[in-house]
């Protein structure tokens, strides 16, 4: 009898621990995450790479065309923009290279503004801006070594009207500037939604 | 011990990134949503000699008179000149009266441009956005195409056309007068809009074909 107790003392001993042994590897197999994290190394990745693909198309962008006072219109041209001194005419403002210079009310700048009153051409603010954009730009060119060439792009608003167009291309003019550059959106006219 | 070596050799770690991923799905639609996907086209344009200082060239020379081709646009359609004299009204367009016709002669397009700036001043962006269009559709710019098609025939090395508009005439309008004169499009002459806005300009030697491609913005006094 005794042999047999000590058989199945050693048995029973022995069942305990392959059953525990089986438990734990049971537990490890059911591997349950961790409380509060998620195995996403792939997905993180994808997200990462996509972060950095829109961080540098953000920096990107030379010139602002759109934003709460500003809709340039579509056109068909086919020219691209270049980097450099841009005035841009919004429905609440003139800035130059994306600072204010003068105020716009209805479409107009107060004559208070101009150099001559009310039917001047000439935006005295507009001229000390462009003025000093454009040797800033002359600096800049010489140190690099490039010819300065009197351009300057405008982006206007879609619905500016031709005589503030008209007075800002005078101003500029005095500040020697010849030859403008206007920016637009490229596009169809059947798809601008103009109606045609 | 809780694991053996093997085991712990094996154990593929595993981040605890709740916080940062936390982030960054909330910047991604972010970014993505401003991101806007547009091109940026430019226009060249030539102001008459008015400026101070000196000019980078030589002005070009010519051998015979110039056209002077000028387009007037004003609140009734397209006024036309060329070598100082003005081009008669189309047929179907009143007399006396700017050269092209609004092609929907019932629009007052002063009042709906008016109307469409107090909107956007108001804030009323949809309803500015339909005045706006009806305003710019009453113009009639396919026939301005097919008159100047018919001026090029006869003056085929010109191609400063000079523009010059009322004082209320919105920029969007300009742009598309220039759009119209710029190409030579598939055909002469078109007899429908729809046709006409389809239309791509035509292309010899990869470059499209010029029609009148230097606008020179005339400064009204």
């Amino acid at each position: 009898m005794v042999e047999k107790a000590g058989a199945k003392g050693v048995d029973q001993a022995e069942n305990v621990w392959l059953e525990e042994q089986s438990r734990r590897r049971n537990k490890k197999k059911r591997k349950e995450p961790a409380e509060g994290g998620l195995t996403m190394n792939s997905f993180m990745d994808i997200l990462v790479i996509m972060l950095v693909f829109l961080m540098k198309n953000f920096g990107d962008l030379p010139i602002q065309v759109a934003g709460p006072d500003l809709q340039v219109p579509t056109s068909i041209a086919q020219l691209g923009a270049e980097d450099m001194t841009t005035i841009t005419i919004s429905r609440k403002a003139i800035l130059v290279n994306n600072a204010k210079a003068v105020d716009i009310k209805d479409g107009a700048v107060d004559k208070s503004q101009k150099k001559g009153g009310e039917a001047s051409l000439h935006i005295q603010p507009l001229f000390d801006r462009i003025t000093e954009e454009n040797k800033k730009a002359e600096r800049l060119a010489k140190l690099l070594g490039n010819k300065h060439e009197p351009v300057v792009t405008v982006v206007a608003d879609q619905t500016t009207p031709y005589r503030l167009i008209t007075e800002v291309m005078y101003t500029a003019g005095q500040a020697e500037l010849s030859k403008f550059k206007f920016a637009v959106i490229k596009g169809q006219a059947s798809e601008l939604g103009l109606g045609f | 011990m809780a694991r053996s070596k093997r085991e712990m050799a094996d154990d593929v770690p595993e981040l605890d990134l709740l916080a940062f991923m936390n982030m960054v799905v909330i910047l991604i639609p972010m970014l993505l949503l401003s991101v806007v996907f547009i091109q940026v086209g430019v226009i060249n344009i030539t102001a008459p000699k008015l400026s101070v200082g000196s000019s980078t060239e030589p002005p070009p020379e010519q051998e015979e008179e110039p056209l002077n081709l000028t387009i007037a646009i004003n609140a009734k359609g397209f006024r036309i000149a060329a070598r100082s004299a003005q081009l008669e009204p189309m047929s179907g367009c009143p007399q006396p009266g700017p050269t092209i016709c609004l092609a929907n002669p019932d629009v007052n397009v002063a009042a709906k441009f008016d109307a469409a700036r107090s909107q956007l001043a108001k804030g009323q962006k949809e309803a500015a956005d339909v005045a706006l269009s009806e305003g710019v559709t009453a113009y009639n710019f396919r026939e301005l195409y097919n008159t100047l098609v018919q001026v090029k025939k006869n003056y085929p090395k010109e191609t400063v056309v000079n523009l010059t508009a009322d004082a209320g005439i919105p920029y969007v309008v300009l742009v598309q007068v220039m759009d119209a004169v710029r190409y030579v499009r598939e055909k002469d002459s078109y007899s429908t809009s729809a046709e006409f806005f389809d239309a791509e300009p035509k292309v010899e030697a990869a470059a499209p074909v010029a029609l009148f491609s230097d606008p020179v913005l005339a400064i009204a006094q």
